[in-house]
């Protein structure tokens, strides 16, 4: 998989943090500008926390790259990001890479 | 799709429109009055329209939505449930929500992009109505059964909607969700995202977020429900059971808020449904859309709407529809005619002026302007020109009604919908063509037992037809029933003293006699085999419009009525003729030629021979009692009216001339053989020749003072009827 551009978010992805959160996600979206056919990553390794608020965010950036035609893919997912995703049943909608989940 | 069907389309909206407007009009009469039990009717019957009329189009979502307010209607119609307050505040967004259905469904592709908010309000609006559905045991019964939805045995399905302000409120859906792990296994989760706005436009405080869940537990209803008992202040919960039928998840998919493609998607995927299911069910509610995208495998994102794009949409589909129908006032029309009428009068003034001056530059300038005038006239009537279909489609109402009534089975054949017609005609033509039709399904079509006796189809047809025919408007009554009875009849003529004992009557003429006055009464409406009821009050109401009634029958094969009515009421082309000092105005679509009158012509009897036909005629002069010199030459104008023919007799021959019908007096009203007046450009009076009433005069007189001769004279022997122009069921 050719990588286009890749983010790596830490802190936590709830929702106190969620609007801080967003604005490093549209920074790094407009950075990247993503064009049709173009993968993106985010490493969620350094997450300590999250809860539905970060869900939300995650869902709302696959779904403005998907809109731009582009691909996001989560990996390293921490603990705390592992359980939500599972519990939402997210895995397929964010594109998690089982493997490198498996690592953190 | 072409431009026939365009057209009907096109129709089909301004008469929902129309339609709607009524029903509109008669919620508020009836907020004002609640026992206006005609106004419901009305109420009705607009509503049944629209269904009826959406039905033939194929706007199914149309049909689905107005059969609701239809079966309200219905329920307050037959006193089930009363016409209160509330009940008419429900009603009337109804109305404006099938306002929005027609826009929507007016623009190619509207209704499609704007399925789910049409849905959304569909839903909340029955959700209105319900209380007034109440569907009873016995219909429940009677609807199919819905399959059962086999793959839920087991599960629950919960749709969970959270508010915008779980979050901010300090829950967290997630918890609640990890909770229901402990009642069971969650077989299926997803989380519905489709409210969710773009990364940039939400406020990532906010919860946009929905769930469908299956989970597979021993757990009941309110050992579910518990689980989010802490937020149910910021939840829409939604629960189906697992021994669920389809209808239950079609109800779902109704209420919630995403699209139908979108969550029946969510509902087969989980398991609940098979695609097959969700189609089925659909299309038995007539939603066909739904089941077969999903078996197209729709992508879901397609159906996100965008807001502002819908509210763009929303307001293009109103203006178009705008811009192809302009309602205007009646009495603005009018008043456009009578100015178009007093041009064409000024402008015969004009040209007249112009001839005598005799400067050719502005005889032809005047022409022009005379032809101009023309066709302005001809616009301006056209503007007044209606469709006759409207009116006939009252009628499919009353004969269902009316033969239900009677157990009589009757299909009711319409053609010719789109004729075109003066609209104070159409109007002043419904009543007599509504007795007609009762008559036909009253007194003409027979009970299936008699039919069948009688070697005939046990349903009775009835044909109501219309078309245009050499300036005017044929409108035609036709049933296959039993015919009219010569013998009782002429009978009953004789005992109500109208025609002589043992007169020599042809058969035609002992038909035209159920439209004397006096012929027939109510009392005997069921004695008399055939028709009779009030047919000289039709009759004059014809006459009224200038019109001519016929009647054509075979015994035990069925009865035509064949009206024969003008285009417009307002203004005619005529033809000028002169008789002493005197001008008359005969309409010129009934003149058929002119001649000049000679003396090897027979005149002495009345009759002239024109080339091997026998014509009789009227002269004029005789007739209005013109005391002026004799020319030596003399003309006839041979006039038709239906079948018959005669000719007039003038002095002179002065061409063709428009004609603005200007009424007559109260004084002249009772004048035989006079139809109006009208205005000449020297600003003398002309009057209009009511040539129907002429012929039939024609008729009689060849029938007082020479029976022997009548065979050649009648101008309504039967011979005549089978005419071209008049079909009859002898044919």
């Amino acid at each position: 998989m050719n990588l286009d551009s890749a983010l790596a978010l830490d802190g936590e992805l709830t929702a106190p943090y969620a609007n801080a959160q967003r604005e490093r996600l549209l920074n790094w979206v407009e950075q990247a500008a993503p064009r049709g056919g173009q993968h993106l990553q985010l490493d969620l390794a350094a997450i300590a926390e999250m809860d539905t608020a970060g869900a939300q965010l995650l869902l709302a950036l696959a779904k403005e790259l998907r809109g731009r035609g582009a691909e996001l893919a989560i990996v390293n997912p921490s603990h705390a990001v592992a359980g939500v995703l599972a519990t939402y049943r997210l895995h397929a909608a964010l594109r998690l890479a089982q493997t490198q989940g498996a690592q953190a | 799709m072409n431009d026939e069907f365009d057209q009907a389309r096109g129709t089909f909206f301004a008469e929902s429109r129309e339609m709607l407007q009524q029903m509109e009009e008669a919620l508020l009469v009836l907020e004002q009055d609640p026992a206006d039990i005609d106004t419901l009717h009305a109420l009705f019957r607009a509503a049944h329209t629209i269904k009826g009329s959406a039905g033939l189009f194929g706007y199914e979502r149309i049909v689905a939505f107005t059969h609701r307010v239809e079966s309200v209607l219905e329920r307050a119609r037959s006193g089930q449930i009363a016409v209160d307050g509330p009940l008419l505040s429900v009603l009337l967004p109804c109305t404006d929500y099938i306002g929005g259905l027609l826009s929507a469904a007016g623009e190619q592709g509207a209704e499609d992009r704007l399925s789910s908010k049409l849905d959304r309000d569909a839903a909340s609006l029955i959700e209105r109505l319900m209380p007034y559905l109440a569907e009873t045991a016995a219909q429940a019964a009677a609807a199919p059964p819905l399959p059962k939805a086999v793959h839920t045995s087991g599960a629950w399905h919960l749709s969970l909607r959270l508010s915008q302000e779980v979050l901010r409120n300090g829950l967290d859906p997630l918890g609640f969700i990890r909770y229901l792990d402990t009642l069971g296994e969650v077989v299926f989760l997803t989380a519905v995202d489709d409210a969710l706005p773009s990364l940039a436009q939400m406020d990532p405080e906010a919860c946009y977020l929905g769930f469908e869940i299956r989970i597979d537990t021993a757990a009941g209803r309110e050992k579910i429900l518990s689980v989010f008992e802490f937020m149910r202040e910021d939840c829409t919960l939604r629960l189906v059971p697992p021994d669920a039928q389809v209808r239950d998840y079609v109800q779902l998919i109704e209420e919630l808020p995403e699209a139908k493609e979108r969550l029946g998607e969510i509902l087969v995927t989980s398991g609940a449904l098979t695609a097959e299911e969700l189609g089925s069910t659909l299309s038995q509610q007539g939603e066909r859309r739904l089941g077969e995208a999903l078996m197209a495998e729709h992508g879901v994102s397609q159906q996100v709407v965008n807001a502002a794009l819908v509210k763009q949409t929303e307001s293009r589909a109103n203006r178009s529809e705008e811009s192809r129908f302009v309602r205007v006032q009646a009495d603005k029309l009018d008043r456009l005619i009578n100015l178009v009428g007093e041009l064409v009068i000024a402008g015969a003034g004009a040209n007249l002026l112009a001839n005598r001056a005799g400067d050719p530059q502005l005889v032809e300038s005047t022409d022009n302007i005379s032809t101009l005038v023309e066709e302005i006239r001809n616009s301006a009537l056209q503007l007044r020109m209606v469709q006759i279909g409207e009116t006939f489609a009252r009628f499919r109402r009353v004969v269902r009604d009316v033969s239900d009534g009677l157990g009589k089975k009757i299909d009711l054949e319409i053609r010719g919908a789109d004729t075109e017609l003066d609209k104070s005609v159409v109007e002043k033509i419904a009543d007599p063509l509504m007795h007609l039709v009762r008559n036909a399904v009253d007194h003409g079509i027979e009970t299936p037992e008699k039919r069948v006796a009688a070697g005939k189809a046990a349903t009775g047809k009835l044909t109501l037809s219309a078309c245009h025919d050499s300036g005017s408007v044929l409108i035609e009554v036709r049933d296959d029933g039993r015919g009219l009875d010569r013998e009782r009849i002429l009978q009953k003529a004789v005992e109500r003293g109208l025609v002589p004992p043992n007169s020599n009557l042809s058969d035609q003429e002992i038909y035209n006699l159920i439209f004397m006055p006096g012929f027939s009464t109510a009392e005997e409406v069921t004695d008399l085999s055939g028709r009779g009821v009030g047919m000289d009050v039709v009759k004059r109401n014809i006459d009224a419009l200038r019109g001519s009634v016929q009647v054509s029958t075979v015994a035990g094969k069925g009865t035509t009525l064949t009206i024969r009515l003008p285009l417009t009421l307002a203004i005619i082309d005529g033809f000028l003729v002169g008789i002493g000092n005197a001008s008359y105005v005969v309409p010129l679509d009934m003149v058929e030629e002119c001649i000049e009158l000679h003396a090897e012509m027979d005149a002495a009897h009345d009759v002239i021979n024109l080339r091997g036909t026998p014509l009789p005629f009227l002269r004029l002069r005789d007739t209005f009692e013109i005391e002026a010199a004799q020319p030596e030459r003399e003309s006839v104008v041979v006039v038709r009216a239906g079948a018959s023919r005669a000719g007039l007799v003038v002095d002179r021959l002065m061409g063709e001339f428009q004609t603005v019908i200007k009424p007559l007096g109260k004084l002249f009203r009772r004048v035989q053989g006079i139809g109006g007046s009208t205005i000449l450009g020297n600003g003398e009076v002309a009057l209009i020749l009511d040539v129907s009433a002429l012929l039939e005069r024609t008729a009689a007189a060849r029938r007082d003072t020479n029976p022997s001769r009548r065979n050649a004279a009648l101008t309504q022997a039967p011979s005549a009827l089978q005419s071209p122009g008049v079909p009859t069921t002898a044919q």
